[in-house]
């Protein structure tokens, strides 16, 4: 420990800042997310054409200067779909992580907290949702609660719940016993102050490694439900509806271009989710 | 002399995220093959990246200049010596061969250095046997006779023994007993007696030094407490920010220092017995230690602690407190084996004074501490605050007690959160107990309190890890202040700090006592800090109070035997006495005291010496 203290205050968020910075890998991967967040924002202002602007002269025409990736059975450019398809695709794995986030760290500190019979129901329900495969779960939820993006979000914020609650639980549980929750208590501090003030904080980076992470997932798990037919309807350019409304033409020759970029972008978003997320992790848990 | 190491010229420079760090500067140490050189210095002084430098530890960020000469001892007749090595040069590959076979090392905590899931027998095998060509038979039995030599007792039947069912003195001993199984020519050992009590610290010294005689091997003892290297040291050499500053056999160190920082290091370490006759406590003559070496020191004046009104109720009375925790429980759940951590424990606290809890670790003095705050529901008994019920308030009554009371812990670091800065840290209990207070207000106080223990007020916005140690623990004080308590319960809360910084901070809270009038419960396993800061000292042990009384009660009229040992136990700085100091080499470790359901530890009849000194009758 240095002796020397400088005028100039040092943050952790700053300290993580510098060590984010060598992560060189994560913030390529960081800066393609956010070129494809700010051209699913601002779709309308750069694309030429409209999301269904039929036109029936360039059906199933390949990739060209003037269709990047080429047009699909209608005659719809392919890139400005991708585009407009990125909006439903990210904002569904953004809010179902969100969802799961909010919902399993409030449940897993408590948990952590409090102790006792309420650990023991927050844990255990965990743990039944564990124990079916995750797929099948979402599914069983849509199934139950109808098709439709809402109800896929409401399906995998559902399911990223007990994950986000044994993380949070796990490193509460390791600050709990920590001297400064111990000083807070013998302060006075309220049951609310020492979990939502002093523990959660220190909780924070593995719930974001894992939300990072985790959003690349969702991405991919949603785009299944609505290959399966189970989440956006076609029209809709979800990138898992494009697959599925492209699905005749997997193996035909020459049309590989309607399934493969739309397969790119979700391969794309996941690894760059998985990679961001790794970055993060090293950033934050120097050791 | 005969050297055995010598260090020229040797620089380390480490890479870090802020830039290259020179940890150390140009030592020159040399040692002969048959003495203790103490390196001796405070935290970030360099001396354990010097003895790491030695064994080739630094790692990929480390780089060295100059050179450590190992000397094997053999001296041709032209005078020049024959088969050295320069440690500072070789690959790693080449050390391997030197570690743990021509220089082997301790550390300060032996749980952690040994590993958990093999005996110990198997361990100290193990080392035999990656430098000695020897079967597993043969080298168990060598470790048996290894155990025998660094005395534990029945040595042989502890080798299929695992590391956590042995003591922490025991563990050192094990890790001794690694260190040695080949002979080495150097040991060295770094803060080994740190983690341990005092009783157990004073029986590792004795053994490290007969060990010394009797092997006829170099050791380098690396610690930060002058009084342990007194007792151990033939040489000493004084590091401070990465350079020797003084370095000379131990009696000019202790008689003559010459350097402005050993001065300092001897003035502020507390010596047994310097407080007879004494009757108040007595502030440390030191600054803090950029003022000495920028030579503010000389003649710090020496101010006398509060005078304690005993004619007053006292503030806080204890009485019959006991906590008792489950331990062990059946197969059904039902508790079988219950720790008696404070079994019938009685003592009075009075306005402006300091009492002192003292006792090794797991006598239950931490516990009499939490159960003061109401933390623990164990607690049973009579402990009162004025008119408060202190284990069983009320909830305004919890409200008041947690602002009349406050803790101080051990770490300074610790006890703060990370992500706070400084001036949020001792806002906090204004932001809990006055929740009307306007943030600007609240900011105003927490600058004045943050003056008030010597921290300029514009590092408010500072986080604690841009601290040092001593600074933290004054934030902590602050912080403790901040709802102008009449208690604070301090756990052992300086004994993490550096002695020089120890000192500072111990005056602090002697001056905050004198100015504010607030009074102390001083939990420390260390007497000699006990002496210089306390008015009235409880010895504790097993979790029963054995001697209470005023300070010359206890340091100069001393009644129960488990008092005068603690006392012998410690390290105490006179030449006139130094050789004849011996100990007994064996274990008497005090067990937890863990007792069947049903079964209590003996009750303890207290017999009064004089109105203020009762002691336990053996």
């Amino acid at each position: 420990m240095s002796s020397t203290t400088t005028s100039q205050s040092v943050s952790p968020f700053e300290l993580f800042l510098r060590r984010f910075k060598r992560e060189k890998l994560a913030i390529l991967a960081g800066s393609i997310l956010l070129i494809m967040v700010l051209m699913a924002i601002f779709a309308p202002f750069f694309l030429s054409q409209g999301l269904n602007d039929f036109d029936y002269d360039k059906i199933l025409m390949p990739p060209s200067a003037e269709n990047w990736v080429g047009t699909d059975l209608y005659g719809r450019d392919l890139f400005t779909r991708l585009v407009y398809g990125a909006r439903i695709s990210l904002s569904v794995g953004f809010l179902s992580v969100t969802f799961g986030a909010l919902l399993g760290s409030v449940l897993g500190i408590m948990a952590a907290y409090k102790g006792g019979w309420l650990d023991t129901i927050i844990m255990r329900a965990a743990d039944v949702l564990f124990a079916f495969p995750s797929f099948l779960l979402a599914i069983a939820i849509v199934a139950v609660l109808g098709g439709g993006i809402v109800n896929v979000i409401i399906a995998i914020a559902i399911f990223s719940t007990p994950t986000f609650a044994r993380i949070t639980r796990s490193s509460a549980l390791a600050v709990l016993n920590s001297q400064y929750v111990r000083a807070a208590t013998t302060m006075g501090a309220s049951h609310f102050r020492i979990m939502f003030v002093h523990i959660l904080p220190s909780t924070i980076g593995g719930i974001l490694v894992y939300f990072t992470m985790r959003v690349g997932t969702s991405v991919l798990t949603a785009a299944s439900l609505s290959f399966l037919g189970m989440g956006a309807q076609p029209p809709s350019p979800e990138w898992g509806a494009m697959l599925a409304s492209s699905r005749d033409f997997i193996a035909v020759d020459g049309y590989m271009y309607l399934t493969l970029y739309p397969g790119l972008c979700i391969f794309l978003t996941v690894l760059c989710c998985n990679v961001l997320g790794d970055g993060l992790r090293a950033a934050l848990d120097p050791k | 002399m005969s050297e055995l190491l010598e260090a020229r010229n040797l620089n380390v420079r480490f890479n870090t995220m802020f830039g290259v760090k020179h940890v150390l500067k140009d030592i020159n140490i040399g040692m002969a093959h048959n003495e203790i050189l103490a390196i001796v210095g405070e935290s970030g002084s360099g001396k354990s990246v010097f003895s790491k430098s030695i064994m080739g530890l630094l790692g990929e960020r480390g780089t060295t200049d100059g050179s450590i000469w190992l000397h094997k001892g053999k001296t041709s007749k032209s005078g020049e010596s024959t088969g050295s090595i320069d440690l500072a040069g070789m690959k790693q590959t080449e050390l391997e061969e030197i570690r743990g076979d021509q220089i082997s090392m301790i550390f300060q905590d032996p749980m952690t250095s040994l590993n958990p899931v093999m005996t110990v027998g198997k361990q100290i095998a193990e080392a035999i046997r990656i430098h000695q060509n020897k079967s597993m038979k043969e080298s168990l039995e060598e470790a048996g006779r290894l155990l025998d030599l660094v005395r534990v007792p029945s040595g042989r039947k502890i080798l299929g023994v695992y590391p956590h069912q042995l003591s922490g003195g025991m563990r050192q001993r094990v890790m001794i007993a690694m260190a040695l199984a080949c002979k080495p020519k150097l040991l060295i050992a770094d803060e080994p007696t740190t983690a341990l009590d005092v009783t157990i610290q004073a029986q590792i010294l004795a053994l490290i030094k007969e060990l010394q005689k009797e092997l006829d091997m170099g050791v380098i003892f690396i610690t930060h407490d002058m009084g342990v290297v007194y007792e151990i040291a033939d040489r000493v050499a004084v590091m401070y920010k990465g350079e020797v500053v003084e370095s000379g056999t131990l009696e000019q160190i202790f008689t003559a220092p010459q350097h402005a920082y050993t001065r300092a290091l001897l003035a502020a370490a507390p010596k047994l017995g310097e407080m007879t006759g004494s009757d108040l406590p007595r502030s440390f003559p030191v600054l803090t230690m950029e003022e000495e070496l920028a030579g503010k020191g000389g003649n710090v004046a020496q101010i006398d602690g509060h005078a304690v009104d005993y004619n007053e109720d006292p503030l806080l009375t204890v009485r019959n407190l006991q906590v008792i925790f489950p331990r062990r429980h059946n197969f059904f759940g039902q508790v079988t084996h219950q720790i008696h951590a404070v079994s019938d424990v009685s003592f009075d606290l009075h306005k402006g004074e300091t009492l002192g809890i003292v006792g090794e670790s797991g006598s239950g003095k931490s516990t009499i501490g939490n159960a003061i705050l109401g933390l623990l529901g164990e607690a049973e008994g009579d402990v009162r605050y004025g008119e408060i019920d202190l284990l069983n308030p009320t909830p305004e009554q919890r409200e008041l007690v947690r602002k009349d009371i406050s803790f101080i812990f051990q770490d300074p670091l610790a006890s703060l959160n990370p992500r706070m800065t400084i001036g949020a840290a001792v806002e906090e209990p204004l932001i809990i107990h006055c929740p009307d207070m306007s943030a600007a207000d609240r900011q105003k106080r927490a600058k004045e309190l943050l003056q008030q223990v010597g921290i300029a007020p514009d590092l408010y916005r500072h986080y604690p890890h841009e601290f040092s140690g001593g600074m933290l623990q004054r934030v902590n004080i602050a912080r403790a202040l901040t709802t102008n308590p009449k208690i604070i319960v301090a756990d052992e809360s300086v004994s993490a700090l550096d002695v020089s910084v120890q000192a500072t901070v111990l005056n602090l809270m002697m001056e905050l006592q004198r100015n504010l009038g607030v009074s102390f419960i001083f939990i420390s396993h260390d007497m000699a800090v006990i002496e210089r800061v306390c008015h009235r000292v409880a010895v504790m042990t097993k979790g029963q109070l054995v001697e209470v009384g005023h300070r010359r009660d206890i340091f100069e009229n001393t009644q129960h035997s488990y008092t005068r040992k603690l006392l012998a136990a410690i390290p105490q700085i006179d030449f006139s006495t130094r050789q004849q100091k011996t100990f007994e080499l064996i274990n008497d470790e005090v067990p937890d005291p863990v007792f069947p359901v049903g079964e209590a530890p003996t009750p303890i009849l207290m017999k009064e010496i004089s109105p203020s000194h009762k002691v336990a009758t053996e």
